[in-house]
């Protein structure tokens, strides 16, 4: 039944089934409540806090503060059959969103507040080495999630993870909250293809089942409300056959997200350049590198060969290389590659990035 | 329910742990209890522990392990009252049909028959048997749940309680007012809990709670996509708001349906909800929406968009009357507006046919499509339980035989065609009688003619006179005789103050022949009066072509109003009935929400001569 | 636009129920335009920012639980190691294999000894590896060799040689811990052996016939193997897979389900000498057949003792009525099983029945294997009347029976103990000794007499006789094909049976259950080949088709077995059959075959016999020994044993008779299916 909800989220992005009352309790209504007498709502809050008729201290009140930082990303993936969406979370009051680079931003993607309303978002920046992308919206004053400077994380920490998996909430809808912890931090196992993430490096791992459908991009927060990772893509341990579920540490991806809100790296795919003749743009001859056979519906652009004294190898490009990005542009599959390159001017130098067993490479290959 | 052990406290020092193993016999282990270990949960998590276990102590009692005999699956329940009356999942009963067997952590099994089925909402009611002083859960408001309240789920997920200890899962909640599109079949779940607490295959039908161990929902369906039938941290629950609606209704032994508004809705740009498309034939068109109108308020709840709409019809059942609040050109009306059923008569029945506990078998007369059109039960003395004088009720004691269901729980079980089990619509009409006869007492002979006569608010003469044959009313200069049923649809139809008489005639014939005889009659559940609750005890009765409805209080049994509907898209007659004690003091007509007639009575004479 | 539906639906409500559908699909395009409107969003907008914080008490609650789960694992860490199963043939699993996790994925073990004795899971031991390493918390990797294991706990004791003495856990002789506490699943992770923690609550104790406790943390395999502690940091248990018998296809299938099993401490600590001295540990066996067809009912009679078990062995006789297993008060068989379940082979308990008014109290020795079942016939159709008489109702033409019983015969006794019920009747003769005559004792025209019967294997040919002819009903057109449905599934689903009517109930109606192959898709028009073969013969066939168009799966075991059931609520039929095409002489296996047998082996509860293609592929389920109280039976169309399937061998040594069919069609299968009431 979930699957044919995708679609139906695919075929018109930012599509609501339903929305529910939940929205009217919160915030909204009791915010305004919050205008008038705040001092009072603090005192009840922490009576409720203190409250001996809980089992447990509820954790609503955080989860609502987070929920409102949450968005759902609409974009591509439902004509794949994929899920055609995931979540992010607001970084900054003027509307930049932290997500996970997917497939669902080979589209210009759709965000949905907290509040249901819907922006046409701007991919302003990627680090596939962090599989991490950051989205704009035309927005301001939005509550947002204070990036850390450092990460105060250890096992044991009890978490939230806030997310739109399955996509369960659309329009006006919260994003779903799960409760757990820190199960452990360790290094992704690098033995090569054991994970396929291009991201090599510490995660978080969870004892909740966080990473599903739709889940990724979504924020994990620790009990003091501070924001300590976001949900990692679905992952499978290829050698164990297990899922995993982890988070991306917010420290390993601060530097990056601030260096693209500030615009000092910037991979924004270029404004679609016109298709040049075939003797006047790139090939893959031109470049003097052979892909492997492309035989499925999307063949990833595996290096096979290397002609030597070739552009390619000058630049040190090697056999199994995968090329990700063509000028900053996403290689979703060689079809894309060579499209790229017909409007490439043959004299022109290209930049690529690839990914070499688990390590991202720059590449420039000059003709 | 605990492994009842004592503990002795172990030392955790490797060396001294080696010492220990290396050098003492073991019996002697028990010594290094003595010695502080250093590991002593704080006492905040500590308070926590006591209080979940506490919690988890008081709700445990009320919840059920559903077995299927004959091994079809199985699934949970939980009990709601001590005579045993415990909600499930309408896909959990199913493969069971009418009888099953539940489990309860005092680790005894009881029989338990099905009562009643919401096959849209996915509830049923099922009934164990054999004390009336079950545990029951004490039922939580759901609409003050928000997400990140903490929760619990037991119930029997895999079967694994075979020593009939639920398992316990705790959690929190994910989202609250969540919407569900039905799963290929009926089952829609609107307005419904999601949780991480684990749920898996099995604990379909069974409770979830807070964390005071108050009754939230019932566990319904998971998002078991990824890996299979194995929980992936999303699981749905029923709201017990939902539930709370519903009671009534399945406690009548019938396939309930759910309401809709007979228009449709759509989210206006600039906010609010307006309608999109109306049915004239609606009550909400009676009560003046027009194509346009924003909708404001259902059911004392604001909605601002067109899936609130949807997530709040999806918890009403149908034919209930519930306020609605809407603009239509520039006025604010608020008015009690009769909901539409989802189905057509019959249609629900034919859909879900193939999922429903059989008919059965072959009765005498053609089988008929309507339950309506069946021939009226039988009364049955108060405790006696209903006996095979019905047709088909021979074969159908066999087959239970065949079916080896235990005598007790047999003469529980009656399958009729639009019901779940009659037999429990059987023990609400014979409540319902009872309960219209206290005034009078039972000396039928005074139900033969009833003679009205008072003054009406305007200070008029009035008097009414009703028997098998004539009917007649006179107020003032309007004059009214009538000798058969038609002229008195025509009344109703015409909207006119002589729809009194039918009300008071239905009233009469009801007391004097019952409802075996009165024409065929069922008891319906409970619904608002006029928009408001307590819920009202309906009962509803055939009486020529027109539909007579009874509305009791449900402590006192007191008649408050009788609606007789003359056409579907008329507003019906209603009689509103006030009391002095056993005594009848006034009475009120109403079409819509005028009232047309006031009449205090002065005097009532009852019985004379029948013809 | 302001347009009455009355006029173009013939039912109003009916219009707008469509309406108010297609609405539920149209809103979002409404809010899509409803999309960009502001409002006074902004301003409380902020404000949320600003009630950010947690509330204290959450907070103080959460952080203070952090230090109290760290604590309590920290205290067994230092015991806690990683095992590296290395050089197994089979790694990375494939998808339709039986388990999701890899032999040789990483888990966990527990130092339970300084001498270097480590418990792990017994996953380590799954399929054969060049080599075991334990890995010490600081990275030193040892070699161990496997000291025995404990099949019936799933654990492994491994022993390696450490340098110097190893810090070990010590293990608790009692536990007292209540449901609902916070547990803590410890484990170490990936290349640094990092600490690993998953916390829960205990779900319930003696789970799985009593000897596991439950626990809804997430357990991933990297913990298997790895202690689960309380807040206090006491040891209560060790995390192992498992799942409830039918449960799954693999032990591990359950990883993060929140329903994880771990070994109580104390009853590892019980076993601990036994293993350490390289003794494998098994589940005891005992071979008692009930005589109740619900184990949830009450009423713990034998129906029958298993041939050369140890109940045999120790005296138990068929009637008995067991009072108490090992001083446990029981009256309801699944207190049996659960009592029985946490003794292991070679233990002996006591165990008191009550005979003839007395109580003896009998001390049985429990194995660890029972002669596999050799299920026999006589071939006799039996009624029970509601005093629990049985009275012949017909005989199999050339069966042992033939002309030693006679129509109308009641049975009084079999051997030396009364048969008062179907089951007991068919279960005695399921294990009966092949080649044993038994005496029957009968009341025959008021005259009481015994005959002794030779039973005869169920396994070989399949019968050509049959029982008297079902008769038709007074219409003799072909029954019609009716749909069947449960409301949580999308299986289509219908089945061809006779109007309901009070003469059914005693003619003995088969049910064959037919899987359709994926491909088809309709099986209301499967039928239409069945329905005049099923009306003549008398059998009830449902057809059912898988819900998707390329697979049967697992998760469809359940669906099968709920229809069964949910339609023997409708007509009264006789044991169910379960059935593919494939069993068919000349159609193809399909994957409808493989699912028969996977359901057979899961949750055969409702069947009594199965048939399916002799090409069919064999399932990714455990296989279980056949039980004498739900005897199994396979039919294939073979002339020969040998013309079977490879994997046929094991099913017949785990007690499976095997009927040979030759050229099966329809009517022949149809027969077969009515005989299964045949005993």
């Amino acid at each position: 039944m979930i699957r044919q909800l995708l679609d139906l989220y695919w075929i018109r992005p930012a599509l609501a089934p339903v929305s529910c009352r939940q929205t009217r309790l919160t915030p909204r209504g009791s915010n305004l409540k919050l205008n008038v007498c705040k001092p009072l709502a603090c005192v009840l809050t922490l009576l409720t806090g203190i409250s001996f008729s809980h089992a447990q201290p509820p954790v609503d009140s955080d989860s609502r503060a987070i929920q409102t930082k949450v968005v759902k990303i609409y974009g591509a993936g439902g004509m794949k059959q994929l899920e055609a969406y995931q979540s992010g979370f607001l970084v900054s009051p003027e509307g930049h969103v932290a997500t996970v680079w997917s497939y669902v931003l080979d589209v210009e993607p759709i965000v949905v507040l907290d509040d249901g309303r819907r922006f046409e978002a701007k991919i302003i920046g990627i680090q596939p080495a962090l599989e991490l992308a950051v989205l704009k919206i035309d927005a301001s004053d939005l509550p947002y999630l204070e990036v850390p400077k450092n990460l105060t994380a250890s096992w044991g920490d009890p978490v939230l993870a806030v997310s739109n998996l399955f996509g369960i909430a659309a329009g006006d809808e919260p994003a779903s909250v799960m409760q757990g912890m820190i199960a452990g931090i360790s290094n992704l196992d690098a033995r090569r293809g054991t994970f396929k993430t291009a991201y090599n490096g510490r995660v978080l791992l969870l004892d909740l089942i966080a990473n599903n459908p739709g889940a990724a991009g979504g924020a994990v927060v620790d009990a003091t409300g501070q924001l300590v990772g976001m949900l990692g893509k679905e992952l499978r341990d290829s050698g164990t056959g297990v899922w995993l579920n982890y988070a991306l540490p917010i420290d390993a991806l601060r530097v990056a997200i601030g260096d693209v809100i500030a615009g000092r790296t910037t991979t924004v795919p270029k404004e679609s350049n016109p298709i040049l003749k075939r003797d006047q743009s790139h090939n893959l001859t031109t470049l003097g590198m052979v892909l492997v056979p492309n035989v499925l519906e999307s063949t990833p652009a595996f290096v096979d060969a290397v002609m030597k004294d070739s552009p390619a190898s000058k630049a040190g490009l090697q056999e199994d290389d995968l090329i990700l990005l063509l000028d900053g542009q996403r290689i979703a599959d060689q079809q894309v590659l060579t499209d790229l390159l017909r409007r490439v001017d043959r004299r022109d130098a290209i930049s690529i990035t690839v990914q070499r067993g688990s390590e991202i490479l720059p590449l420039r290959l000059r003709p | 329910m605990t492994a009842k052990y004592w503990f002795p406290i172990a030392a955790r020092r490797s060396l001294l742990a080696l010492w220990l193993l290396a050098v003492l016999p073991s019996g002697l282990v028990s010594v290094s209890a003595a010695e502080p270990t250093g590991v002593e949960p704080d006492p905040i998590v500590q308070a926590a522990e006591t209080r979940r276990i506490e919690a988890i102590n008081r709700a445990m009692p009320s919840a059920v392990s559903v077995f299927i005999p004959g091994g079809g699956g199985g699934g949970s329940g939980v009990l709601i009252s001590p005579e045993g009356y415990a909600l499930t999942n309408f896909h959990v009963t199913s493969p069971a049909g009418t009888f099953m067997r539940c489990g309860l952590s005092d680790g005894r099994v009881y029989d338990a028959v099905l009562v009643g089925l919401d096959p849209v909402g996915d509830l049923a009611m099922i009934k164990l048997l054999g004390r009336d002083d079950f545990p029951y859960a004490e039922l939580a408001d759901s609409r003050k749940a928000r997400a990140g309240d903490w929760c619990m789920v037991i119930g029997n997920p895999f079967l694994l309680a075979t020593n009939l200890q639920p398992t316990v899962t705790w959690g929190i909640l994910s989202g609250v007012g969540r919407y569900q599109y039905p799963a290929g079949t009926l089952l829609e779940y609107a307005d419904c809990l999601q949780t991480d607490a684990s749920v898996n295959p099995g604990n379909s039908g069974g409770p979830i709670y807070n964390d005071e161990g108050k009754l939230l929902g019932v566990v319904g369906r998971c998002s078991f996509e990824k890996r299979g039938r194995v929980n992936v941290g999303v699981g749905y629950a029923i709201s017990i708001n939902q539930a709370k609606n519903f009671l009534g209704y399945l406690r009548s032994g019938r396939v309930v349906d759910h309401a809709t508004l007979g228009a449709t809705v759509s989210t206006d740009p600039d906010g609010g909800v307006v309608v999109s498309n109306i049915l004239e034939s609606s009550d909400a068109y009676r009560r003046g929406m027009r194509y346009n109108s924003e909708i404001l308020e259902i059911d004392g709840r604001p909605v601002s968009t067109a899936n609130e709409v949807q997530n709040i019809m999806g918890t009403l059942p149908a034919d209930w009357r519930v306020n609605v609040a809407f603009r239509e050109d520039g006025k604010t009306v608020r008015a009690p507006v009769r909901l539409m059923s989802v189905h057509r008569q019959d249609e629900l029945i034919e859909k879900m046919g193939s999922a429903l506990p059989p008919p059965p078998p072959v009765p005498d007369e053609p089988p008929k499509d309507d339950p309506k059109d069946d021939k009226a039960p039988a009364d049955i003395p108060e405790g006696k339980a209903p006996n095979g004088d019905l047709p088909g009720q021979e074969t159908a004691a066999k087959s239970k035989k065949k079916r080896s269901i235990p005598e007790a729980a047999s003469k529980l079980i009656e399958e009729r065609r639009g019901f779940a089990n009659y037999h429990f619509n059987r023990l609400e009409q014979q409540r319902f009688l009872t309960q219209l006869l206290k005034p009078f007492g039972d000396e039928k002979s005074q139900f033969n003619r009833w003679q009205l006569s008072g003054k009406t608010a305007t200070g008029e003469d009035c008097t009414l006179l009703v028997r098998d044959d004539e009917f007649a009313m006179e107020v003032g200069q309007f004059v009214f005789e009538a000798t058969n049923k038609n002229e008195l649809f025509e009344a109703i139809d015409r909207n006119l103050i002589a729809g009194v008489l039918p009300a008071l005639d239905a009233w009469r014939t009801m007391l004097r022949v019952g409802p075996k005889s009165f024409g065929e009659t069922y008891y319906k559940g409970t619904i608002p009066l006029a928009g408001e609750r307590p819920l009202r005890d309906c009962t509803v009765g055939i009486y020529g072509e027109m539909e007579v409805r009874w509305l009791m209080h449900p402590e006192t049994g007191v008649l408050e109003c009788i609606e007789v509907m003359a056409d579907s898209d008329t507003d019906p007659a209603e009689l509103w009935v006030t009391w002095n004690g056993d005594q009848v003091s006034s009475l009120e007509l109403r079409y819509g929400t005028e009232p047309v007639l006031q009449l205090s009575v002065q005097q009532w004479n009852r019985g004379g001569a029948a013809e | 636009m302001n347009a009455s539906l009355s006029d173009q639906q013939p039912s109003p409500s009916h219009a707008v129920y469509r309406i108010a559908r297609f609405v539920g699909h149209a809103w979002p395009q409404v809010l899509g335009i409803a999309g960009c409107f502001v409002g006074v969003l902004l301003f409380q907008q902020r404000c949320d920012a600003q009630t950010a914080a947690p509330t204290k008490g959450s907070m103080e609650y959460r952080t203070a639980l952090a230090k109290s789960v760290r604590r309590a694992a920290n205290s067994v860490l230092e015991s806690v190691v990683t095992i590296e199963v290395i050089g197994v043939a089979e790694t990375a699993p494939t998808r339709g294999q039986a388990s999701e996790v890899a032999s040789d994925a990483a888990t966990c073990g527990v130092i339970i000894d300084p001498k270097g004795y480590v418990i792990a899971s017994e996953i380590v031991l799954r399929k054969p590896a060049a080599t075991i390493l334990v890995v010490l918390p600081d990275g030193t990797r040892l070699t161990a060799e496997t000291m025995a294991r404990d099949t019936h706990r799933g654990l492994a004791l491994l022993r390696v040689k450490p340098e110097q003495p190893l810090p070990a856990v010590s293990l608790p002789e009692e536990i007292d811990v209540p449901v609902g506490s916070t547990v803590v699943a410890v484990a170490r992770y990936g290349s640094e052996a990092s600490p690993l923690v998953s916390s829960g609550i205990l779900s319930a104790t003696e789970r799985l016939e009593g000897t596991m406790l439950q626990c809804d943390a997430r357990v991933s395999p990297a913990f298997y193997g790895g202690p689960l502690v309380d807040l206090y940091g006491r040891v209560i248990g060790i995390s192992v897979p498992a799942v409830a018998e039918g449960g799954a296809a693999d032990a591990t299938s359950w990883y993060d389900s929140g329903i994880a099993f771990a070994v109580p401490s104390p009853v590892l600590k019980k076993k601990l000498p036994r293993l350490m001295q390289g003794e494998t540990i098994q589940k005891g066996l005992i071979g008692i057949v009930p005589v109740t067809k619900d184990p949830y009912a009450e009423g713990t009679e034998l129906a029958a003792v298993r041939v050369r078990s140890p109940a045999e062995r120790a005296g138990m006789k068929a009637g008995d009525v067991i009072k108490t297993i090992a001083g446990r008060e029981v009256w309801r068989f699944q207190q049996i099983r659960q009592a029985l379940g946490q003794f292991d082979a070679d233990e002996s308990i006591s165990i008191a029945v009550e005979r003839d008014g007395q109580t003896l109290d009998i001390d049985v020795t429990l194995a660890d294997t029972i002669p596999p079942l050799d299920p026999q016939r006589v071939g006799v159709w039996v009624r029970e009347s509601e005093g629990g008489e049985l009275t012949v109702e017909g005989v199999l033409p050339g069966s042992p029976a033939a002309d030693k019983l006679k129509v109308g015969d009641s049975i009084q006794q079999v051997d030396d103990s009364a048969v008062e019920s179907i089951e007991t009747l068919s279960r005695r003769l399921v294990t009966a000794e092949p080649g044993k005559a038994m005496v029957w004792s009968l009341l025959r025209d008021d005259e009481t007499l015994e005959v002794q019967i030779t039973p005869q294997s169920i396994a070989g040919p399949l019968p050509t006789e049959t029982l008297g002819d079902w008769q038709l009903q007074e219409s003799d057109n072909d029954w019609d094909a009716l749909e069947l449905r449960l409301p949580d599934v999308s299986n289509q689903a219908a089945y061809v049976a006779p109007e309901p009517d009070e003469s059914l109930a005693d003619q003995g109606l088969g049910l064959l259950v037919l899987l359709l192959p994926p491909k088809t898709r309709d099986a209301k028009s499967a039928l239409d080949p069945w329905r005049n073969v099923a009306t003549e013969a008398g059998v009830v066939v449902l057809a059912i088709c898988s819900e998707e168009e390329k697979q049967w799966q697992n998760k469809e075991i359940d669906v099968v077995s709920r229809m069964t059931t949910m339609l023997s609520q409708r007509v009264p039929v006789g044991p169910a059959a379960l059935a593919s095409e494939g069993a068919l002489g000349l159609s193809d296996a399909s994957a409808a075959d493989t699912m028969v047998v996977a359901i057979a082996l899961s949750d055969r509860k409702p069947f009594k016999g199965i048939a399916f293609s002799a090409s069919a592929k064999p399932p990714a389920v455990r296989l279980r020994e056949n039980e004498p109280d739900n005897a199994l039976r396979l039919l294939l169309p073979i002339e020969s044993f040998d013309e079977g399937p490879t994997w046929l061998t094991p099913l017949k040594t785990s007690g499976y008779p095997v009927v040979l069919g030759g050229l099966l069609d329809e009517q022949a299968l149809l027969r077969w299916a009515r005989l299964l009431q045949v005993h």
